[in-house]
């Protein structure tokens, strides 16, 4: 298959294994957190990486957020992108509007025969802005990568279906989202962090983004942020098996045994 | 496209029978038709599609669409898309329901955004008030609840295991609706090859199970999951593991628990060795119970867990194995 330029989209989120609290100000989730790349999108960085390797596409990661996101973009240089853009704009829990950009951003700069982006951003988890970029560019997409093959026709994808796995094929130009199964993600190595030290994150500026035809937006009426801590009855003991009693205990009691 | 007031459930009909995310699907629609003062149109797509007729009626359905296409074998995204579309025209739904599972997470955007609907994702409940959908959502695997209002056009993925199913009424009986195929799109850009299936039924297994052990990276081994299954066998529990544990091949793929896992809510859910990491979590925080033992006290499963033991597993399980046999003795 020939592919020549390769885009990942790559998302920024709080810490999704932090303790969420909501901004009373302005109702944002989250936003004491430390913010890291979005788990999946490092899975499709990889694919991406993997691709490049086999056919010496270019592979450009476009991420939609904030400065902040600056040294995780470089690190997806030293992965082994060749070029990181950044659109500043503040859609974290938006996913239209991130959809929005980056459709916009991706007709800007043209010619993408694959992107790749994570099956489902680790905030939002709604899984909308592969399809809708696909979709407002008139590609062809595919969710839920497993595996990346290249073949000769394109991409032979892996996708889970009800009690098994899928294969197809896919021609590009195509968008595929990608599954934490997909591969492991490179951890760079110290000397390829020291060179991407210093480079340069390009700014994309947009010109106005066209509406995504169709989807109608709907009211958010509210966000809340359950507590789970402290519902855990820890059983305790003096020794093991003290302990194991007591769960013995409770298990019965829930088992009926 | 003027939204009338009927639900139109999209279910996958890989299994030749309704399964448990269908018949959620049903209940789901069933009470929002009721509350729209409408009707719930069913469409299974895949080979045995014709099946599930029967059954679809007893768990709620109204109308039966039959259009041509909807039993080819395996997964065609493009062709599915269009007879979904085909039997909204015909049927003006106002809301379309899938399971957010791997069918409906792939044929809901499509739908959703040819039909300039609103989709809304990763739902757990949806009522309807004075006409006026509110969808209650999960971002962040749960930790952040949501609820949006949609007043138009919605496409809904619902979670499995999020919506109580009630009895079957074998007595229910469906109309068939039946719709012209669409005309062939031209060139699908993507191209079913084949369909594997795990043939041991275990995701059934789980999605059934009243009771699951689970082993997480914490086990180490796959001898340990041997000790595991000891457990599961003296609790009468399914055995199953984190994706950790499938990626090192201690336990099958078809036994994961998580995200891109099987999705179960048994009445016990005991965790060993799990850290209880949030793609994890997105696939049991249903269950009633969680127990969990872990060496680590500050492992976040404890925020999910009903009772933990803070406790290697090389010590807790044989002697929790030994409390059993007593009680049974």
């Amino acid at each position: 298959m020939v592919c020549q330029k390769l885009a990942v989209l790559f998302k920024v989120v709080p810490d999704p294994e932090g303790v969420f609290k909501i901004d009373a100000s302005d109702g944002v989730p989250g936003k004491d957190l430390p913010q890291i790349p979005s788990v999946f999108d490092e899975n499709a960085v990889e694919a991406g990486v993997l691709i490049k390797e086999a056919t010496h596409c270019k592979v450009t990661v476009l991420c939609v957020g904030q400065a902040g996101a600056e040294p995780m973009l470089r690190r997806t240089l030293a992965m082994g992108a060749d070029e990181a853009i950044l659109i500043e704009a503040d859609t974290a829990w938006d996913s239209l509007g991130a959809a929005r950009l980056l459709a916009a951003a991706l007709r800007q700069l043209g010619g993408f025969d694959v992107v790749l982006c994570g099956r489902e951003a680790a905030d939002t988890g709604s899984g909308l802005v592969g399809p809708y970029v696909a979709q407002a560019l008139g590609m062809s997409f595919l969710t839920l990568a497993q595996d990346i093959k290249l073949v000769k026709d394109g991409l032979e994808v892996k996708r889970p279906c009800d009690n098994g796995h899928d294969v197809f094929i896919c021609r590009p130009p195509v968008l595929l989202t990608v599954t934490a199964e997909a591969n492991r993600a490179r951890m760079p190595s110290v000397m390829k962090m020291l060179k991407v030290k210093n480079s340069p994150i390009r700014r994309l500026r947009l010109d106005p983004p066209p509406p995504l035809p169709g989807p109608a937006k709907a009211r958010v009426l509210g966000r809340s942020t359950p507590s789970f801590v402290g519902q855990c009855s820890f059983l305790g003991g003096a020794s093991v098996a003290e302990k194991a009693a007591a769960l013995a205990q409770a298990l019965r009691a829930e088992r009926g045994i | 496209m003027a939204a009338g007031t009927k639900v139109l459930v999209v279910s996958d009909a890989n299994r030749g029978s309704l399964t448990g995310a269908g018949r959620e699907l049903l209940a789901l629609a069933r009470a929002m038709a009721d509350a729209l003062d409408g009707s719930v149109a069913f469409l299974a797509l895949g080979a045995a599609a014709a099946k599930l007729a029967p059954e679809a009626a007893a768990a709620g359905a109204d109308e039966i669409v039959d259009v041509p296409g909807a039993d080819r074998p395996g997964y065609h995204p493009e062709l599915f898309a269009a007879l979904i579309l085909a039997a909204c025209r015909e049927l003006t739904p106002r809301v379309i329901v899938f399971s957010h599972a791997p069918l409906g997470l792939d044929l809901a955007p499509r739908v959703a955004f040819a039909l300039g609907a609103r989709w809304a994702t990763n739902c757990v409940g949806v009522t309807v008030e004075a006409g006026v959908l509110r969808c209650q959502r999960h971002e962040v695997a749960g930790k952040v609840q949501l609820v949006e209002s949609i007043d138009g056009l919605a496409v809904v993925t619902l979670r499995p295991k999020s919506v109580d199913v009630p009895a079957l009424q074998p007595e229910r009986r469906a109309a068939t609706v039946v719709i012209a195929a669409p005309e062939a799109a031209a060139g699908e850009g993507i191209t079913f090859v084949e369909r594997h299936q795990d043939e041991g039924g275990a995701v059934a297994e789980l999605e059934q199970a009243e009771a699951i052990v689970t082993g997480g990276l914490g086990m180490g081994s796959a001898a340990a999951f041997d000790k595991l299954q000891a457990l599961a066998r003296a609790l009468g529990a399914s055995l199953a593991g984190s994706k950790q544990a499938v990626d090192r091949g201690w336990i099958s793929a078809d036994r994961q628990v998580g995200i891109t896992g099987t999705t179960v809510a048994p009445k016990l859910y005991l965790a060993v060795a799990v850290s209880g990491a949030l793609q994890h979590m997105a696939g049991c925080q249903k269950s009633k119970v969680i127990v969990a033992i872990n060496k680590d006290p500050e492992a976040p499963i404890f925020r999910f867990a009903r009772y933990g033991v803070v406790a290697n597993w090389e010590e807790m399980v044989p002697a929790l194995l030994a409390q059993l046999a007593q009680t049974d003795s």
